[in-house]
C-alpha cells in the first residue's frame, strides 16, 4: 500500500513536470482494495486489474522502475509505450491489462474462470471494477454467465462513491451488492479501507471458488480521495465528507496495527522511499520507444503465448 | 475426395480440429443439443460433450469476452454468432479487448468467431448483413471469407490455428447451395487470394458468395478473370496487383454496402499502386447504402445481381 | 416448396395428406415436407379442389418449385407469387465522361506503354468506345512491328512462365509457343547462372519400402527428404536476381512435369515444408494431372524456390539439369537400379540411385552443394515414414 501511494505521488510530480504524458489517474485512499485482494490470490490464479489497483501489480511482482517507465511512455514500460497510465498487465505474471471500456474485463475474467472449470483446474480468476460500470450491460452479462455456469471467479466491486463526478444515487437504484443474489451467488459488503478485511473476504471467496461453489461479489466501500484524473479538482465533493474519509485512511490504519505488533514502521517507510527513488532513476535512464516500431506487433506471429504465473507472497495459498 | 456442401465442409473442418486439438471448443447460442441455427454443430454434442459444445446465455459480448479470457489461459475457442448481424452486440469486446491485446500487451488472443453472413433469402435488415468492413478498419483482427466448400474447411482450420482473433465469414446463402470435393483430413488453406477463373481482358475482384455470382455473370464473356480474395485481412495485395497488371480493367464486387466496403480498399490500392497498369476506370458493383430490405423484389433490387455484374463487365470491356 | 430457413435450398415431399379430387380448405395441412433442418406440414395456400400433384412422395425439389395445383373455382388458378424481376439499378455508365473526347485521352497503361516504347499514340487506331486507344490496340500495334522500340526501356519485361496463355497457331515446321518459351528459358538460365553439377549415390531401400507402404511413387518421399535437407541448408532454397540474393524460409517446391511432345511445365507446391510425404504425393499428383489437362492457375507455376526434376522412368541414371531461374539449384532424381554394393565388407544387393544437383556457382560453392547432397542421402537412407 505504501509503495503504491509513494509511486503514485512521485508520478504525479513527474506528471506536473511534464515527464508523464497524457492523463494521470491514481488510487489515493483506495490502496487497501487492490493490495488486500491481490494478496489473497495464488500464483496460478489470474487477475484483470483496474486503473486504481496499482498495488495488485506490485503484489504480482512488477518492479517500480517498469511502472514509472510505463507512466512515462518509455520502451522499458510494461506495454513498451503502446498504452499509458495503469492500462497494463504483465502477462508473464498472470495479469491482463484493462481497457477503458468498463467493465469489459469482467467478461474476460469470467472466460478465464470458464477455462479453469472446463479443464477441471483448481484455480480462480479475479477482476476489479467500479461503481459506475455496474450500469453497463457487460456487468450483467458477466454476473449472469458466471452465475449460470457457477464459475470460479471473484468480482471485486471498488465502490469509491463517484464515477468521475457522478454520485451513487445517480448511478443505481439498488446497491449492486444486493444484485448478486439475483444472479445466484452471494454478495458481501466489506470495509474497503481495511486491508485485512478485504484480504479475508477475498480469501474466503477464493476458497468457495476452488471448492466449486461458484462466484462471489465483494463490494468494497471506499472513497476516491483525488479527482478522477489529475485534471479534476473534485469541486463536486464537499470538504467535510472528504475530511471524514481522510480519518479512515487505510495506510494510517494499518500503520497503527503494525505498530501494535512491534513493527518498525519508520524503517519500512524509509525502505519504500528508497525503492521508489531507485525506480524513478532507473526509469528515467530508459530510452523512449523508436517511432519506427509503432506499427509492429499488431498481430501475433508464431506460437500464441499464454498468461504466466505471478508472485504470491502470502504463504497461505495452496 | 468426398463431395460436401459448404456447410458440411465447415462442420468437417471444425470436427477435425476438435478431434486433433483438445484446446479447441465451440461456444454459442443453441449450438449444443439443437446443433446451431444452421446445424453446423449438429451431432457434435454427442461426440464432444456439452463442455466442448457449449450452449451459452444469449449474450454476444459475453461470448466474445469470455472467449478472450479462455484464450489467454490456453484454450482455442470457436465462437458462433447465430447471425453475423449480432456481432454488433459483441463489437466492443472484439475491437477493444481482443483486437488490441497483442499490440498493447504482447498477449496473443487465438479466438475464431464464425459469422454467418450475407443475404439473398429475405432475411431482412437484421439477418442479411455483411459486417466485415467494420472490422477491417479495426487493427488486430483477421478476416477470411471462403467461397467454396474446399476453402470453407481449409480456411476455418487456418483460422482456428492462427494465434490471432479471426473472423470467419461464412455465407449463409452458400451453406446448402454450393457443393464441392473436399479433401479428407485436416488441411490449412493459406489466407491468400486465388484465381477462380483465368482471363486477361478484365478481372472481377470479389469474395464470398459474390464469387459465384461473378462467375455466372461472366461465363459467356471472353477473357474475364475472377479473383477470389478469400482473405480480407490480410489482403492479398500482390495477387490483386498481379491481376491488374495482367488484365488492365477491373470490376470490384461487394455484396456489402458500398461505402467504405472491402472493395473500396481494393479500389484504393489499385489507384495507388496499380495506376500505370489501368486501361479504364475501376468499376464497383455493390449494395447501395441501405439496410437490406425484406421483400424479395426490394432485396433483389439492391443486392449485386448476375445482370448488374455482367452489364458492368460488358461496358468496361467495350471502353 | 417453401423455404424452411434461410440457408435451405431444397426439400423432399414426405407425404401427401390429400389426393387429387379432394376438397382442401385454406391453411389445412396438405402435405408433409422434409428438409435437412426440419420436417413440417405445408398448409394449403387457398381453398378449393386439389387437381394435380406435381411432386410425388419421396422426390426432392428446389425451394420455390410448385408442388401441386388447387382449383379455387374462380378460374384464376392458384395465383403463384411472382419473384419479381431483379432491378438492374442505374446503368453504370463506365467512363461516360472520358468517352466524350475519346481519342484525345489515354489510360494510364496506354500512356506507360507508349512511354516505354517511344510511341506516337496518334499513329495507333483505337477500337475502344468513341475510338479510344485501348491497351490491346497498343500491344497489337507494337506486335506488328510498325513502331521503333526504345532501346533503354526502364521497365523490365515480365519473365515468361511456361504457361502460354496466348496460344499461337503452329506453322508447319515452326516450334510451338511452349517450345520456344522453354527454349528461351533454358538458354537464359545457362547464360545467367554459373551452372555446375554434383552427384551423390544413395541407398533407396528404405524409400522403396516406405513408398510401397504408402502406395506412392518415390518422388514425394525424396521431396520430403530434400525439404528436410533444405531446412538444414537454406542457402539453396533461394533466389539470385542480379546481385540480390534472397534466402527463403518457406519451401515453394517446383516439380517438373512432362507434357509429352508439347514440352514441360513446373507447377509449384506452395509451402511444401508443411506437408507430409502423403500430402506432397497428393499435391504432386493433382498438379501433374491438372498440368496435363491445362488447368493450372498462373499462381501455381510462380514463386518456386527450389525445383525437383524426375525423368528417371526410362532408366537413365544421370543428368545435368538446368536451373530454373531465379532459383539457385535443381535436384535431379533418376532411375532406381539394383546394384551390388559393399556393406560392412560384404557384397549386398541394394536399390541405388544417383542424385544430381545443379547449382549456381555465383550464389554458392561446391562444398555447400556436397553438404546438401550428403544431408539428402542421410535423410533418404534413414527414412522412417517422414
Amino acid at each position: 500500500m505504501l509503495l503504491m501511494r509513494g509511486i503514485e505521488e512521485r508520478a504525479m510530480t513527474l506528471y506536473r513536470q511534464g515527464k508523464v504524458p497524457g492523463s494521470f489517474y491514481d488510487g489515493f485512499g483506495q490502496e487497501a482494495v487492490s493490495a488486500g485482494a491481490a494478496f489473497a490470490m495464488g500464483p496460478k490464479d489470474r487477475l484483470c486489474v483496474l486503473h486504481r489497483d496499482l498495488a495488485a501489480h506490485l503484489v504480482r511482482g512488477v518492479t517500480p522502475a517498469r511502472i514509472f517507465a510505463q507512466y512515462m511512455g518509455r520502451a522499458g514500460g510494461v506495454t513498451g509505450g503502446r498504452d499509458g497510465n495503469v492500462h497494463f498487465g504483465d502477462w508473464q505474471l498472470g495479469c491482463v491489462g484493462m481497457v477503458s471500456m468498463l467493465p469489459d474485463m469482467m467478461l474476460v475474467a469470467t472466460g478465464m474462470a470458464m477455462a479453469f472449470k472446463l479443464r477441471h483446474e483448481q484455480r480462480c480468476a479475479l477482476t476489479w471494477f467500479g461503481d459506475g460500470s455496474t450500469s453497463r450491460g457487460d456487468f450483467h452479462e458477466a454476473m449472469n454467465w458466471a452465475g449460470v455456469q457457477k464459475l470460479p471467479v471473484i468480482f471485486v466491486l471498488e465502490n469509491n462513491q463517484f464515477a468521475y463526478s457522478t454520485p451513487l444515487e445517480a448511478q443505481f437504484a439498488v446497491d449492486p451488492v444486493h444484485r448478486a443474489e439475483s444472479y445466484g451467488f452471494p454478495g458481501w459488503s466489506v470495509d474497503g479501507n481495511d486491508v485485512e478485511a478485504v484480504f479475508e473476504a477475498t480469501r474466503e471467496a477464493r476458497e468457495r471458488a476452488l471448492a466449486g461453489e461458484g462466484p462471489t461479489l465483494i463490494a468494497c466501500e471506499t472513497m476516491r480521495m483525488h479527482g478522477h484524473a489529475a485534471h479534476d479538482d473534485m469541486k463536486y465533493v464537499d470538504k467535510e465528507r472528504l475530511e471524514e474519509w481522510r480519518r479512515k485512511d487505510p495506510i494510517e490504519r494499518q500503520e497503527r496495527v503494525l505498530e501494535g505488533l512491534g513493527v518498525d514502521v519508520a524503517a519500512v517507510r524509509a525502505e519504500v522511499a528508497a525503492a521508489i527513488e531507485a525506480g524513478v532513476e532507473e526509469a528515467l535512464a530508459m530510452p523512449m520507444p523508436d517511432g519506427a516500431t509503432a506499427t509492429a506487433g499488431v498481430f501475433c506471429e508464431g506460437e500464441a503465448n499464454v498468461l504466466g504465473d505471478g508472485q504470491a507472497p502470502w504463504s497461505g495459498v495452496s | 475426395m468426398p463431395a460436401m456442401t459448404y456447410l458440411q465442409a465447415i462442420s468437417d473442418g471444425l470436427r477435425e480440429e476438435m478431434r486433433d486439438d483438445e484446446r479447441v471448443f465451440c461456444m454459442g447460442e443453441d449450438i449444443g443439443v439443437f446443433g446451431g441455427a444452421f446445424k453446423v454443430t449438429d451431432g457434435f454434442i454427442d461426440e464432444f460433450g456439452p463442455d466442448r459444445v457449449m450452449d451459452t446465455p444469449l449474450a454476444e459480448a459475453g461470448i466474445v469476452g469470455t472467449a478472450v479470457g479462455a484464450a489467454v489461459v490456453g484454450l482455442r475457442p470457436v465462437c458462433e454468432m447465430q447471425f453475423s448481424d449480432f456481432i454488433s452486440c459483441g463489437f466492443d469486446q472484439l475491437v477493444n479487448v481482443a483486437g488490441k491485446m497483442h499490440y498493447r500487451q504482447g498477449l496473443a488472443v487465438p479466438i475464431t468467431v464464425r459469422l454467418p453472413t450475407g443475404g439473398g433469402f429475405s432475411g431482412g435488415p437484421f439477418h442479411s448483413q455483411n459486417p466485415e468492413a467494420w472490422f477491417m478498419h479495426s487493427p488486430g483482427i483477421k478476416i477470411v471469407a471462403p467461397a467454396t466448400a474446399e476453402d470453407a474447411k481449409g480456411l476455418l482450420i487456418s483460422a482456428i490455428r492462427d494465434p490471432n482473433p479471426v473472423l470467419f465469414c461464412e455465407h449463409k446463402h452458400l451453406y446448402r447451395r454450393i457443393k464441392g470435393d473436399v479433401e479428407v483430413g485436416a488441411y490449412a488453406t493459406p489466407m491468400r487470394a486465388r484465381v477462380a477463373r483465368d482471363g486477361e481482358d478484365l478481372v472481377v475482384i470479389t469474395y464470398g458468395a459474390m464469387v459465384h455470382t461473378a462467375l455466372e455473370a461472366t461465363e459467356e464473356l471472353e477473357g474475364v478473370r475472377v479473383l477470389d480474395l478469400r482473405s480480407l485481412v490480410p489482403l492479398d495485395e500482390e495477387a490483386i496487383l498481379d491481376s491488374v497488371r495482367a488484365c488492365a480493367k477491373v470490376v470490384v464486387v461487394d455484396e456489402a454496402n458500398e461505402l467504405c466496403a472491402a472493395g473500396a480498399q481494393v479500389a484504393a490500392l489499385i489507384a495507388e499502386r496499380g495506376f500505370e497498369d489501368l486501361d479504364g476506370p475501376v468499376v464497383r458493383v455493390a449494395t447501395p447504402n441501405v439496410p437490406i430490405p425484406f421483400s424479395p423484389p426490394l432485396e433483389q433490387a439492391v443486392l449485386p445481381s448476375v445482370d448488374r455484374i455482367k452489364e458492368a463487365c460488358v461496358e468496361l470491356l467495350a471502353y | 416448396m417453401p423455404q424452411m430457413g434461410v440457408s435451405v435450398a431444397e426439400g423432399t415431399v414426405a407425404e401427401w395428406r390429400k389426393q387429387p379430387g379432394d376438397r382442401v380448405e385454406a391453411d389445412e395441412p396438405i402435405c408433409v415436407i422434409s428438409t435437412d433442418k426440419i420436417d413440417t406440414d405445408v398448409p394449403a395456400p387457398a381453398s378449393g379442389v386439389l387437381v394435380e400433384i406435381l411432386v410425388p412422395e419421396g422426390e426432392t425439389v428446389d425451394v420455390g418449385t410448385v408442388l401441386a395445383r388447387i382449383d379455387t373455382g374462380d378460374g384464376s388458378g392458384n395465383g403463384e407469387a411472382s419473384n419479381g424481376e431483379a432491378s438492374n439499378g442505374e446503368a453504370s455508365g463506365v467512363g461516360r465522361r472520358a468517352s466524350g473526347n475519346g481519342a484525345k485521352r489515354y489510360s494510364p497503361v496506354v500512356m506507360r506503354i507508349a512511354a516505354e516504347h517511344d510511341l506516337d499514340l496518334s499513329a495507333v487506331e483505337g477500337t475502344g468506345r468513341g475510338g479510344r486507344v485501348t491497351k490491346k490496340d497498343v500491344l497489337a500495334f507494337l506486335e506488328r512491328g510498325d513502331a521503333p522500340l526504345h532501346s533503354e526501356s526502364p521497365y523490365r519485361p515480365e519473365p515468361e512462365t511456361p504457361d502460354a496463355r496466348r496460344p499461337t497457331s503452329d506453322a508447319p515446321g515452326a516450334l510451338s509457343r511452349m517450345r520456344r518459351s522453354i527454349g528461351e528459358h533454358m538458354k537464359h538460365s545457362l547464360e545467367t547462372a554459373a551452372t555446375c553439377t554434383t552427384w551423390i549415390e544413395a541407398d533407396m531401400s528404405r524409400i522403396e519400402a516406405g513408398r510401397e507402404k504408402l502406395g506412392l511413387t518415390a518422388l514425394p518421399l525424396v521431396a520430403r527428404c530434400a525439404i528436410a535437407a533444405l531446412r538444414e541448408h537454406p542457402q539453396l532454397n533461394a533466389w539470385l536476381e542480379g546481385e540480390a540474393y534472397t534466402v527463403h524460409d518457406a519451401v515453394q517446391l517446383g516439380i517438373a512435369v512432362s507434357l509429352g511432345d508439347e514440352g514441360l511445365i513446373v507447377p509449384v507446391i506452395h509451402d511444401a515444408h508443411e506437408l507430409s510425404a502423403e500430402g506432397l504425393g497428393r499435391r504432386i499428383k493433382d498438379a501433374a494431372k491438372r498440368a496435363r489437362s491445362g488447368e493450372l492457375r498462373p499462381d501455381e507455376v510462380r514463386g518456386g524456390t527450389f525445383t525437383i526434376t524426375n525423368p528417371g522412368q526410362y532408366g537413365s541414371i544421370m543428368a545435368t539439369p538446368v536451373i530454373n531461374q531465379p532459383q539457385v539449384a535443381i535436384l535431379d532424381l533418376e532411375a532406381v537400379v539394383k546394384r551390388p554394393v559393399v556393406i560392412d565388407d560384404a557384397i549386398a544387393i541394394r536399390p541405388m540411385t544417383i542424385f544430381g544437383l545443379s547449382w549456381d556457382h555465383r550464389a554458392l560453392d561446391g562444398v555447400l552443394a556436397a553438404q546438401f547432397l550428403a544431408s539428402l542421402r542421410r535423410h533418404v537412407e534413414a527414412w522412417d515414414g517422414g
